[in-house]
């Protein structure tokens, strides 16, 4: 072996379990039904996700741009679509509409465009194919998964069509508000209806992608050899199977309260005996709810860490620590979500454990965020348009991390609790970085995806006029939430303390709109590229993991031969390897012999 | 690398920008925290409150703190992309960041940030709890009042006379509250339908009304004036309307309204109008 520095184990050939071989390689289903509707191949299932998505996201985006309006130009109509929507009111948004897109805006992003992106498409996109497997452990089950999704979207979108209108509970939906006393309409039964088929279909989604990765990884990776693409998503399957039932029995016993007369969250007033407790649907909630966060944000965490390393040419710096600092967090995740509850009443003992809890994040936060920045540090950084995208992750997840201090203690969420300090925060973290970090996974996977490449010069556009105004448009939620602003306001006219705050707020509206635009970017070059790019080739970026080992886009059964896993996911300018800056987790070194015993089939 | 690809050319080429935008976005932000600083127009409404000045020093803190420590990330950032950036002749180290050279690195760093920022905010915190907001006041010249709201109104009852509240002499009032200057003003409170939160800015302080059981909470004003109160959870369509307006008298002129308003309430008191009557036993510990 030439040089002090050695990747390979010394044990070559695989000695573990055999389950690789039970892989067998079908042929390619012929009818069109099977082949894209209800297909089982997880990569047909990603672009299902995928398009749903970004469908979703569409939606989601488009009511943002009229809740924005309707707080830079109150009572005026939203242009073109406005007139549409609320003729009877000529374009402008009635203040009922304007609860009910905000709560659909929350629903629709969180459940229906972000889930169904990072984890719905990058999920049985990336699991198989970066773990060296030739589909998930279940593929029936998987495809369940995404028709129980699409019947969940469904659901949702036909709520907006009943008497009454969709759900206006916040997305939170918290009782009283969302039983029969706050809510009498049909909308929110729907919305319960869809939120628990959504979760059914990620607990589905969940089960597989956790099976997938313990029974599939190609002989020779063992855990600390994965991705930290793998390691973020099925840490996000984790949360996903252990939490979603949570909420799924809290969304249980609302319908029950809502069409069986049942009092579980019913109290006040409009009770003449006994009583529920509005409380406990709150703990439900949000026993699911704080994990949520990082079920949305771990995979893109991992997408992060890998990206980085990718176009520092660099390993990731600290890989293991990073991996289990993102295991640490998954678990506190599991114990810290009182914070969301400090105003409720609760015993002060409760949220000081609560509140310590939390504080003891920003230890492994701090150390994966110190290892991004190691990862680059010395590296040789190409900045291709899914870096940029990534290093904007890191960038705005560092203001969303640290204005979640604010909030984290009691001493000052007393104050900054539901004002737009909130808002601020949480758009930075949850929505800001997952959705650049979605951006990035996409921007990276679209060659082996698609078998074309995106354009770069329009992909470095869209990268520039996305982050800027979002730290435009969220940074001034933080200023204009510690002026005193409160949440899910239809106007300021009631209250004079917030008369100044209207040019901000106004502002906000105009970053936002220009965040909106600069989406068409992006919808532009998706398109285009799709039609017409450019082809790639089986690996564009250069670099190791086992997806760009297979042609672009990968045949139906992925790998023709299981890889023989023989280094980590980040091996980057190697000094023992010549001519190039990378080496393919399954490529021998040069110095080194052959694997011996190559795996079969 | 021996050959470079025309992507990799573009990507070089637009390198020196990437780090005049980085470069760009420091002072933006460190405008950004200024625009929120005690002097800007951004200030919350004045503190008038005996506690508020607890709730704008953590603020500050944990602002400034983490400043400091997002310009300290801008600054690696800007450094690594201009001395890092892929060229001709350059080269990445193969360095995985395992040896305990950085491990020691990353971790003080990150203990660090607990020790400096997490733990004197458990600390600042733990004490607010203990000496203020979970404090309840004993003061026997404690004014106690009972609050319900509803959509989308505020209902707000004095004990009266008799220290009992739901009787005769029970001053009621409807979105006006008005307090003693200098005095601990004590609430309870229960919500007649959904969930709505008593906000005071000027006090910075709110607290969460549910239908079902009490909640707490107190305050004491410096100042006389007139203030808002504001709804701060989602309560229905009409949230953004659910205002109520808060006075603060001396004591004096308090006192004066106070017993005008128990022989007015004494006066109009209907037996017979259910609907009037609520409230609930007191609750202290």
């Amino acid at each position: 072996m030439g040089g002090e520095v050695t990747t390979q184990r010394p044990r070559l050939a695989y000695v573990g379990p055999d389950f690789h071989a039970e892989q067998h390689v079908h042929p390619d289903p012929d009818s069109f039904l099977r082949r894209w509707v209800f297909s089982l191949d997880h990569k047909v299932i990603a672009k299902q996700f995928l398009w749903m998505g970004l469908a979703f996201l569409a939606i989601g985006g488009t009511m943002a741009m009229m809740i924005r309006w309707q707080l830079g130009h109150p009572g005026t109509a939203f242009p073109v679509l406005g007139e549409l929507v609320w003729p009877q009111s000529g374009g402008v948004m009635p203040p009922q509409a304007y609860s009910s897109f905000f709560t659909m805006h929350g629903t629709i992003m969180i459940f229906f465009a972000i889930t169904p992106i990072l984890i719905g498409a990058f999920g049985n996109f990336c699991i198989p194919l970066l773990i060296g497997a030739r589909d998930m452990a279940f593929p029936t089950l998987n495809m369940l998964s995404f028709w129980t999704m699409f019947l969940s979207s469904a659901i949702l979108v036909g709520s907006f069509f009943v008497p009454g209108g969709s759900a206006s509970g916040g997305w939170v939906s918290y009782p009283t508000l969302s039983t029969l006393i706050g809510q009498p309409a049909p909308g929110q039964t729907l919305w319960i209806v869809a939120i628990f088929l959504a979760g059914s279909s990620s607990i589905m989604g969940a089960v597989n992608y956790i099976t997938t990765v313990i029974r599939l990884r190609a002989p020779g990776m063992g855990y600390f050899d994965m991705p930290l693409t793998v390691w973020g998503l099925w840490l996000t399957a984790i949360l996903n199977a252990l939490f979603v039932p949570v909420i799924a029995a809290g969304m249980l016993l609302l319908f029950l309260d809502r069409t069986f007369g049942s009092h579980f969250f019913v109290a006040g007033m409009s009770v003449t005996k006994g009583g529920g407790d509005p409380i406990l649907y709150q703990h439900l909630f949000w026993i699911f709810g704080h994990p949520e966060v990082y079920i949305l944000i771990l995979p893109a965490w991992g997408v992060v860490s890998d990206v980085l390393s990718f176009f520092s040419r660099k390993p990731a710096f600290g890989y293991k620590a990073t991996a289990l600092s993102m295991t640490a967090i998954t678990v506190l995740s599991a114990v810290v979500y009182g914070h969301h509850m400090f105003v409720v009443g609760m015993s002060p003992l409760l949220s000081e454990s609560f509140m310590t809890l939390t504080m003891l994040i920003s230890m492994p936060s701090a150390v994966f965020f110190l290892n991004w920045l190691g990862t680059m540090w010395r590296g040789s950084i190409r900045f291709a348009t899914p870096m940029l995208f990534s290093m904007g992750v890191v960038f705005v997840f560092g203001l969303g991390g640290l204005t979640g201090l604010h909030l984290g203690s009691i001493g000052t969420d007393v104050y900054l609790h539901d004002s737009y300090f909130v808002v601020g925060h949480f758009h930075l973290t949850m929505a800001a970085s997952v959705l650049l970090g979605a951006f990035s996974a996409i921007y990276f996977w679209f060659p082996k995806l698609f078998g074309k490449m995106m354009n770069e010069t329009l992909g470095k556009l869209h990268f520039w006029l996305t982050i800027v105004p979002i730290v435009l448009v969220f940074g001034g939620q933080l200023v204009i939430g510690y002026a005193g602003m409160q949440r899910r306001l239809y106007n300021l006219d009631s209250y004079t303390f917030l008369q100044h705050l209207q040019p901000l707020n106004l502002f906000i509206t105009r970053a936002a709109l220009f965040l909106g635009a600069s989406q068409f970017l992006f919808v532009a070059n998706f398109l285009s590229s799709l039609i017409s790019g450019q082809k790639a080739s089986e690996n564009p970026w250069e670099v190791g993991t086992l997806e760009w080992t297979v042609p672009s886009p990968p045949p139906h059964h992925n790998f023709d031969e299981i890889p023989l896993v023989l280094h980590g996911p980040h091996e980057f300018s190697h000094p023992g390897v010549k001519g190039k800056d990378w080496l393919a987790q399954n490529e021998p070194l040069d110095s080194e012999p052959a694997a011996l015993g190559a795996a079969g089939s | 690398m021996s050959q470079e690809s025309p992507l990799h050319r573009l990507v070089r080429r637009g390198t020196s920008r990437t780090a005049r935008g980085l470069a760009f976005a420091l002072p933006l932000l460190m405008a950004a925290a200024a625009a929120a600083g005690p002097s800007s127009p951004y200030a919350p409404p004045a503190d008038v409150s005996t506690n508020g000045h607890r709730v704008t020093w953590l603020f500050w803190y944990t602002t400034w703190l983490g400043v400091i420590a997002f310009t300290l990330v801008c600054a690696s950032l800007v450094f690594i992309v201009v001395r890092y950036r892929a060229r001709a002749g350059h080269r990445a180290v193969y360095d995985k960041g395992t040896d305990r050279r950085s491990l020691i690195v990353t971790g003080s760093l990150a203990l660090l940030v607990f020790l400096s920022i997490d733990l004197v905010l458990v600390h600042r915190s733990r004490a607010d709890i203990e000496e203020y907001l979970f404090k309840w006041p004993t003061d026997p010249k404690t004014v106690r009042i009972e609050v319900m709201p509803q959509q989308w109104a505020w209902n707000f009852r004095y004990a009266g006379a008799d220290g009992v509240f739901n009787t005769a002499d029970d001053v009621v009032t409807l979105n006006e509250l008005r307090i003693p200057k200098g005095r601990p003003v004590f609430l309870n409170l229960k919500a007649k339908d959904v969930i709505h939160s008593f906000y005071v800015p000027n006090f910075r302080i709110k607290q969460d009304a549910n239908p079902g059981h009490v909640t707490r909470m107190w305050f004491q004003a410096t100042e006389t004036g007139s203030m808002e109160i504001a709804c701060s959870q989602l309560c229905g369509w009409a949230h953004y309307k659910m205002k109520a307006d808060l006075t603060v008298l001396e004591d004096g002129d308090f006192e004066r309204w106070y017993a005008e308003a128990q022989g007015d309430a004494q006066r109009r008191f209907d037996p017979a109008d259910t609907e009037a009557q609520w409230g609930w036993e007191w609750v202290a510990k």
